[in-house]
């Protein structure tokens, strides 16, 4: 059930998805025009606003019509719903990260000017999108579309230009212990979502 | 046999409108209209059926099972046609089957590309550019394409033509002539129901008004008109819902109210449900400006 | 079989029902053992209510006209041949009471009545 509801997030989402490629590609260009300060961060950052654009399109795209209605009244358990929606969100950096290195990978092979994304900046980049979808999805469950974007764009900046851009900078190159930190992001999630299924739960739609 | 559907004192509030003490049932086999004014909460007592809305208090059964606990299995064998478009409507309706479909355990596929073919969808328009009535029906091929035993449908003629309205009908009674499953029906739109409907369910600003078979409400009334200088005050306390005009008035009479001294004095009429439904909420309204 | 249903007549149809199906089994148009439609798809094809037809089938059953086999269906029951008779009886007495109500409305004498009667049985065939 749950594999056929992350197939229909994707599914409603297949033009966002082919469009991340082109996205990833001005990001890059944007970059080069914008100097070393931006090149630094621009796989990092578009992996963290890809996702927050994917999480907010399909809210949109499902507010609009109230499309929770139909699938709240197929055979499937609220957790379900809520579940399929955290896993393909969650899924969401990794394929962005799937296109950013091919990307990167083509731009630095073309030209050498530009640098390449590292194994750094992965871990960072998915450490923060999904310590990001811990707070944002739930505040997708609780307001209505218009709120949460709002909401998830403050949350999202302050994720970027706030604490985790120092960091990201301090701690180059690596002296962290990686490990502690996905467990403890993966905690957070584990958290975010039960209190999202409990919010669902309970909610008249 | 274990009933379809049984809700017992059902109460929801909302900061404007209150849902309180539903309590009806509906037999395996049988087609129920559910009736009441707009704003009557027929909605929300469907919403609270399909557990799209949390009840306050009470009880409902579906195949005799709770509602909530047992919600995954009973939904299997629910149809539903809702009267808002709910659908992705960026997607044509063969794109929102493959979404829906593959949930359904018992999902026939043959059956929905006949109902398809006989509602003439066309397969591959984006839902958006659809009428209301023909979102309506790629509702209704979706409800009664995976077997379900329990079809609830939410004004499911608004919108629809008088042709596909009376083969809606046609494919109703097909359903239940498998005399294990039934429909739950609610509109605003009577007619419909005069013909079709075994039993009624009334409800008014959120209160239930009766549920009962048809034939027995249609017997218990009688329309009657005639000249005010009859309307004594004996006579007024009967009437349900009068109203007077300047050449006359016309009320609604129970007939176990029936006054013998009325005979050749008043025109008497069998009524519909529309006169029913019209007449019960008239007295209400009256009552209330009253109080 | 016809079945033919009015949603203007003052007689409730299930009445309407009772009414058509007995006259075809007194006539003999419907013979013994003949099986009549199920009542779910009488219901479906004078689209009206299923319990409307089922009220009308108990009211055959209780007259008499029909037995209902459980999940076979109903059918018309054998007929008492002196029963039939007193029933045919039954509804011309009924018929006749009708006229007779009538003509007292028009006022009509008793006499006048009769000679209509007796040209009437010269005259139908």
């Amino acid at each position: 059930m749950i594999l056929k509801l992350i197939r229909k997030e994707i599914l409603i989402r297949k033009k966002f998805l082919l469009s991340v490629v082109f996205y990833g590609l001005i990001a890059i260009l944007a970059s080069i025009l914008g100097g070393p300060r931006l090149i630094e961060v621009v796989y990092i950052f578009s992996i963290i606003v890809f996702t927050y654009f994917f999480i907010t399109t399909g809210a949109e795209i499902e507010s609009k019509k109230n499309t929770g209605v139909i699938f709240a009244s197929l055979p499937l358990r609220k957790r379900e719903i809520v579940t399929a929606k955290y896993i393909t969100a969650a899924l969401l950096p990794l394929y962005s990260l799937l296109i950013m290195t091919v990307l990167g990978f083509a731009f630095t092979t073309l030209w050498a000017g530009i640098k390449f994304i590292g194994l750094n900046d992965s871990l960072i980049a998915l450490l923060s999108t999904w310590f990001f979808l811990g707070l944002a999805l739930p505040i997708i469950f609780i307001f209505s579309s218009t709120t949460a974007r709002v909401i998830n764009y403050i949350i999202l900046f302050t994720i970027m230009f706030g604490p985790f851009e120092r960091y990201i900078r301090a701690t180059q190159p690596l002296d962290w212990e990686p490990i502690l930190w996905f467990l403890a992001v993966f905690v957070f999630l584990l958290l975010s979502w039960l209190f999202s299924v409990w919010v669902y739960q309970k909610q008249d739609l | 046999m274990e009933k379809i559907l049984e809700i017992n004192n059902l109460n929801k509030s909302f900061q404007d409108f209150a849902l309180k003490d539903i309590s009806f049932s509906l037999e395996p086999g049988y087609i129920m209209g559910f009736i009441g004014p707009n704003g009557a909460g027929k909605s929300t007592t469907i919403k609270l059926i399909m557990n799209l809305l949390k009840k306050d208090s009470g009880e409902i059964k579906i195949f005799g099972k709770d509602h909530v606990r047992y919600e995954k299995e009973i939904k299997e064998d629910i149809g539903f046609v809702y009267d808002q478009n709910h659908f992705y409507d960026n997607l044509s309706i063969t794109d929102m089957t493959k979404i829906l479909a593959p949930f359904y355990k018992k999902w026939d596929q043959a059956r929905y590309l006949h109902y398809i073919e006989q509602f003439e969808l066309p397969k591959h328009r984006l839902i958006k550019e659809f009428s209301k009535g023909m979102v309506m029906k790629y509702s209704l091929a979706v409800a009664l394409s995976h077997q379900a035993r329990f079809i609830i449908m939410d004004e499911p003629t608004a919108g629809l033509d008088p042709i596909i309205r009376s083969e809606l009908l046609d494919i109703l009674y097909e359903i239940i002539q498998d005399e294990t499953a039934s429909i739950l029906f609610s509109t605003h739109i009577t007619k419909d129901l005069d013909k079709i409907a075994d039993y009624i369910t009334f409800i008014n600003r959120g209160n239930m008004v009766f549920s009962r078979p048809k034939d027995e409400i249609l017997e218990s009334y009688r329309v009657v008109k005639g000249d005010k200088n009859i309307l004594t005050g004996a006579i007024r306390k009967k009437l349900i819902g009068l109203k007077e005009h300047g050449v006359g008035f016309e009320a609604m009479l129970a007939t176990k109210d029936w006054d013998n001294s009325l005979q050749e004095r008043v025109l008497i009429e069998p009524p519909n449900l529309e006169d029913i439904m019209i007449y019960t909420v008239r007295e209400d309204r009256q009552n209330k400006i009253d109080s | 079989m016809r079945i033919l249903i009015s949603n203007l007549s003052q007689q409730p149809i299930y009445e309407q029902i009772v009414q058509q199906i007995r006259t075809m089994i007194l006539q003999g148009e419907l013979q013994e053992g003949a099986p009549l439609p199920s009542i779910r798809n009488l219901a479906k094809d004078l689209q009206i209510s299923v319990i409307t037809t089922k009220r009308a089938y108990e009211e055959l059953e209780r007259e008499g006209l029909i037995v209902t086999i459980a999940s076979k269906g109903s059918f018309v029951a054998a007929q008492n041949k002196e029963l039939l008779k007193e029933r045919k009886l039954r509804i011309i007495e009924e018929k006749l009471i009708e006229v007779v109500k009538e003509s007292r409305l028009l006022g009509l004498k008793e006499e006048e009545v009769q000679t209509m009667l007796e040209i009437l049985f010269r005259e139908v065939l």
